[in-house]
């Protein structure tokens, strides 16, 4: 135990034993030894600062939306930046956003300010950062299209301005260097607060469609030109499942928790795989993002 | 061993301990001193807010100061973080209750005169109003209302400036509207600042250029407002690291104390001012200085201005 190491990260808001499981969206994960929730930009580089030089695992949690947790006790903590919010307005059509904010309270944000632009984000259970780090979106639109700059931190701050982001499909340069992601400047228009309301409703009607359940989203990121649900589902693995994980029968793409653990999810995923890979010679890549040991066997 | 003897070694040895004692302390609360101080710097972080109140020469402000920042947190101060904001996103922010530590501004910004009240302004960059002309027989002798237009800049008082150089009222037009109005011969004169020299240069025209030294409100001010005491330290350190550095402000093609330039812009440096503007005011007060200008009222607005 390397408390000592970190002990200055106490003085934080905390959660010692953190339970992942009830901070995700698959409500899934085992726990881990503590967990932060920095408020401010820089408790967040001291907390990403104090854990990187300690050498303790850690990672960066958001809402926990595109992930999959081990159900076995990671040794190690979690950033949590769901206390890291704010909106500011740095421009006439420019909003700056903290990591930690979630999708809902910016579009009450857009809607109260009559700003227009953000609103097919409705309904993503994510946060901000979540969102940068993905290049989250819906709909064929990303956040990517309406993303100005992004501040990060790694070694020292640095201000991503859209084309230094390398945004790519559910991509972005966040995902292959270690930083924390501290805000995130986007592009809006001047609307009215009807519209805004009107457009919300419209995509959160739209997402009436996305399968029910405990799920990460999307499990595998669509291959150039093709339809990842659609070759899961002509695989004929619509309802498969391993144990209490189970491929929706709505969207291929998705694999639902339907009381199952993290192990289970796991092996439908390399299941779906291998069958789509047998089937077609295509290899799909995993949108989520495993964290943590899993035991793959199907046994 | 006798006993006088005895009590000499344990005197040398209790003087000896002491002086140990003495001479350590301060050594140990120096380290413990630098130590904690250089943690301090590893996470605090400044924010600061560039507010963009006149064109400035080229490239950003706002990239400028964050370089700048990078160095400074390079040679052992803290990080900094530059957003670049709107005077209108500035009110609305205050507005919200949200502040930065440090704000960077133009004189011509209204309502953050009790913001920076007793907190130090220091002017890191400035611009400069002047005439320009392309055409190759221009001598300035005959600059006048009709033949000049004005560019009417962002949020500083550009007609203020025509009114000092006898043309109040010469036509206010929006940058490019001036500078296209200039380069088609619609103008013999643009009355307008460094930012129009870039301007023609990047276009490759030959031009000339008097310098407008009757008034200047293009000043850069930057003060540091955090209500933290260690963030105040590090503003104020930052803010003298910058204006160490101002021989960098090529990269942005503003003015600065020293001679920076030896081309068409070295014309805007070294001027001295007749009438300045180095401090925000309060929306009463620009009312009234729009007014005097309304007026052509110089008198009214030599006394607005001081």
């Amino acid at each position: 135990m390397n408390k000592t190491n970190i002990k200055k990260l106490y003085s934080l808001t905390h959660t010692d034993n953190f339970d992942l499981s009830k901070n995700t969206t698959y409500g899934l994960g085992g726990m881990c030894r503590a967990a932060f929730y920095p408020k401010t930009e820089e408790e967040a580089i001291a907390a990403y600062c104090e854990l990187k030089s300690s050498g303790e695992k850690f990672f960066v949690l958001g809402r926990g939306s595109n992930m999959l947790v081990s159900d076995r006790f990671y040794d190690g903590y979690v950033i949590c930046t769901s206390k890291l919010k704010g909106i500011f307005l740095t421009g006439e059509n420019q909003l700056t956003c903290l990591s930690g904010t979630t999708v809902s309270e910016l579009m009450n944000f857009t809607r109260k300010n009559g700003f227009s632009g953000t609103e097919f984000l409705a309904g993503i259970p994510a946060s901000v950062g979540g969102l940068t780090f993905m290049n989250g979106g819906a709909g064929g639109k990303y956040i990517s299209d309406i993303c100005e700059s992004v501040t990060v931190f790694s070694d020292k701050l640095h201000v991503f301005d859209n084309s230094a982001c390398d945004f790519g499909y559910k991509h972005s340069i966040m995902r292959d260097i270690n930083c924390f992601i501290l805000s995130t400047t986007l592009t809006v228009e001047t609307s009215t607060c009807e519209k805004v309301t009107q457009n919300i409703s419209k995509y959160l009607h739209a997402r009436l469609s996305i399968p029910h359940g405990k799920s990460c989203g999307c499990v595998f990121k669509n291959p150039q030109g093709l339809s990842a649900g659609k070759l899961v589902e002509e695989c004929g693995l619509k309802g498969f499942g391993i144990g209490g994980a189970k491929v929706s029968p709505e969207h291929a793409n998705f694999i639902i928790n339907c009381g199952g653990s993290a192990d289970n999810v796991y092996r439908t995923i390399k299941f779906v795989k291998e069958k789509v890979y047998e089937k077609f010679g295509v290899l799909l890549e995993e949108e989520v993002v495993y964290i943590g040991d899993f035991n793959d066997s199907y046994g | 061993m006798p006993v006088k003897i005895k009590q000499i070694i344990i005197r040398t040895v209790f003087f000896i301990l002491c002086a140990a004692i003495l001479i350590a302390t301060p050594i140990v609360v120096t380290v413990k001193k630098s130590s904690a101080s250089n943690k301090t710097s590893d996470f605090m972080m400044l924010t600061i807010w560039q507010v963009d109140c006149f064109e400035g020469g080229k490239g950003s402000r706002a990239d400028y100061l964050q370089n700048l920042g990078n160095k400074f947190k390079e040679a052992g101060g803290c990080h900094i973080k530059v957003i670049s904001l709107t005077p209108a996103a500035v009110l609305q922010n205050l507005d919200a209750g949200n502040a930065p530590d440090i704000i960077s501004y133009g004189a011509g910004i209204c309502g953050i005169d009790n913001l920076i009240s007793g907190r130090g302004q220091t002017v890191w960059a400035h611009g400069g109003y002047c005439v320009l002309s392309v055409d190759e027989n221009a001598d300035f002798s005959d600059i006048s209302v009709q033949n000049t237009v004005v560019n009417g800049g962002k949020d500083n008082f550009a007609d203020a400036a025509a009114l000092f150089c006898g043309i109040g009222g010469a036509k206010n037009e929006t940058p490019t509207e001036a500078y296209v109005d200039l380069i088609n011969g619609n103008y013999k004169y643009l009355l307008g600042t460094q930012r129009d020299i870039f301007r023609l240069k990047t276009r490759g025209l030959g031009f000339k250029v008097r310098p407008v030294d009757e008034f200047n409100d293009l000043f850069q001010i930057i003060s540091v407002i955090s209500e933290n005491t260690d963030k105040v330290a590090y503003g104020k350190k930052y803010v003298e690291f910058l204006c160490k550095n101002s021989n960098q402000l090529t990269k942005i093609g503003m003015l600065g104390d020293i001679k920076l330039y030896d081309d068409e812009l070295s014309a805007l440096e070294g001027v001295e001012y007749g009438v300045k503007l180095t401090s925000p005011l309060s929306q009463s007060q620009k009312d009234e200085i729009l007014a005097a200008i309304k007026n052509s009222d110089i008198k009214k607005l030599k006394n607005l201005f001081k």
